[in-house]
Order: structure tokens, then C-alpha cells, then sequence
């Protein structure tokens, strides 16, 4: 194992440390990391348990995301290949939006000083699912703020990915009957965004 | 107003997030690499590799699953 290679999987194992923590989740990372040189991606979680990174990325501050990114999905439940086809945007979202709710405070935890404007949140193509999550847990007034989100994408996390959606309906079916309908609509329109059901 | 490349962003975007067949995600990786290379700064956008490659494993997966299957039972009729 080279020096990069050793500092990436000292890095994932310290972030699963203080996100097991912070959500109360295990994780089910195997210990691997594998640099791949020339990747396309910038950080993928294998359905096997592994964790790649492409290895360019890896040397920049900018690596920080996808390690926290990539960390999260070994923590969240249900993590298999067909419930992720048909719930993809139940795993992203959910997942990349933790990223950016929990980030700063990983990075305080682990004492990593980065410089100004090394992260930059992109609007696509995960900020779709984000923008339907974020809808739904208006409807469902979950507390506005660092915490309150956190709790929501947390408590999502920790149902299987193919119950995510019925988690957030049964929630929206407690709210008065007025905000019920109006939920029920939205539903509709950011659960066809979540799973790519979308008319053309 | 949206400008016509943020049009374009976004289409490349629903091309990669509805990829879900072995040609559809590799055409969506193809379109992307296009993007990244004339757009170098959208270091956002390489985030879809990550979903199309999963995509890609899956797909690969039941293929060979299929194939599987197909020998068995071509094996069984045999």
C-alpha cells in the first residue's frame, strides 16, 4: 500500500468513526479502499462493501466530500443494487445532502483546516433529488436548520432505501387534512423525481 | 433566464439520472466525458459518473445472471 493509499484509508476510517457517532449507524465499509487511477467517478461505494476513489482526486482538498459522501452510504440501510435502481434518488439525496449538512462538523471533529471555497455543492445532477427532499420536508415542517434536517435525512437513512418513501408518506398522513392534500400532491411529483419516473 | 448551456446542463443531467440499461448508461458516460472535457470547471457534474457506474454493475450483474439462467435451462432441455 503506498503513502496516499494508506492516508485515504486512515482518512475513511477516522470519518466512519465520528459518523457512527453522530447518527448512531454502524457501518458496513469492508476496510478496503481502492485509489483508481483515471477514474470518471470521484468516489463510488460498492455494493460488494468496497470503497474506490479515483486517485487524482484523492491528493486534492476536494476529496473531502466524496470521503464523507462515500462513508455515508456504507452506513445507510438496505444499501443493495435493485433498491438502489429503483430508489436511486432515495440513496443520493439523501446521502449527499447528509454529506453537506454534517461536513463542517466531521471536518471539525477530525481537525481538518481547508482552505476558503475548497468545497463547491454542485445543483446537478444530485441536486435534483435533493431539491424534492428538501420539498417534502417542508410539507412535513421537520425542524428548518442544521439540526432538525439532520434528523430527517438521519431517521431516512436509517429505514431500508425501498421504505424511504413510505416513511415520509406515513408522516405526511398524520399532518391535518388541508396540509394533508396539498403534501399528497407534492408527494407525487418529488417520488417520480426520486425514482426517475418522470414524464418526458 | 436560463441560458442555453444550463438547458443543456440539465438535459445531460436527466440523460445520466435515467440511465438505467447497459447502452443508455454507456451513451450517459459518453455524453458526460464530452461535458467534462468542455467544461473542466463543472467538477459538480462528475458526481453522475458515480450513480452511472453503480447502474453499470447492476446492469452487468443481471446480465450475466441471465446468461446463467439461459445455459441452465438450455442445458436441462438438452
Amino acid at each position: 500500500m503506498d503513502e496516499l493509499e494508506a492516508r485515504t484509508l486512515a482518512e475513511l476510517q477516522g470519518i466512519i468513526a465520528v459518523l457512527q457517532e453522530l447518527t448512531g449507524l454502524p457501518s458496513r465499509w469492508s476496510g478496503r479502499v481502492e485509489l483508481v487511477p483515471g477514474a470518471d467517478f470521484k468516489g463510488k461505494k460498492r455494493f460488494t462493501c468496497d470503497i474506490q476513489i479515483d486517485a487524482a482526486l484523492a491528493e486534492r482538498d476536494a476529496r473531502w466530500p466524496t470521503l464523507i459522501h462515500e462513508a455515508l452510504h456504507s452506513l445507510s440501510v438496505g444499501y443493495v443494487g435493485t433498491d438502489y435502481r429503483a430508489f436511486r434518488g432515495w440513496e443520493e439525496g439523501v446521502v449527499e445532502q447528509l454529506q453537506r449538512l454534517l461536513r463542517p462538523l466531521v471536518l471539525v471533529k477530525l481537525d481538518v483546516v481547508t482552505a476558503a471555497g475548497a468545497f463547491r455543492d454542485s445543483e446537478r445532477p444530485y441536486g435534483v433529488f435533493i431539491e424534492a427532499l428538501e420539498t417534502l420536508r417542508r410539507h412535513l415542517e421537520a425542524p428548518v436548520g442544521g439540526d432538525g434536517a439532520t434528523e430527517f435525512y438521519v431517521d431516512l437513512l436509517k429505514h431500508p432505501i425501498r421504505e424511504r418513501p413510505g416513511v415520509v408518506l406515513a408522516a405526511g398522513y398524520q399532518l391535518p387534512v388541508a396540509r394533508r392534500v396539498l403534501f399528497m400532491q407534492a408527494f407525487s411529483a418529488a417520488n417520480a423525481v426520486l425514482t426517475r419516473n418522470v414524464m418526458p | 433566464m436560463k441560458s442555453q448551456l444550463d438547458d443543456l446542463r440539465d438535459r445531460l443531467s436527466d440523460q445520466v439520472l435515467d440511465a438505467t440499461t447497459l447502452p443508455e448508461i454507456h451513451a450517459a458516460q459518453q455524453a458526460l466525458r464530452a461535458w467534462i472535457k468542455e467544461h473542466p470547471e463543472d467538477e459538480g457534474m462528475r458526481d453522475g459518473f458515480e450513480q452511472l457506474s453503480l447502474m453499470q454493475d447492476i446492469a452487468e450483474q443481471e446480465e450475466a445472471e441471465g446468461a446463467r439462467s439461459e445455459s441452465l435451462t438450455a442445458g436441462r432441455a438438452a
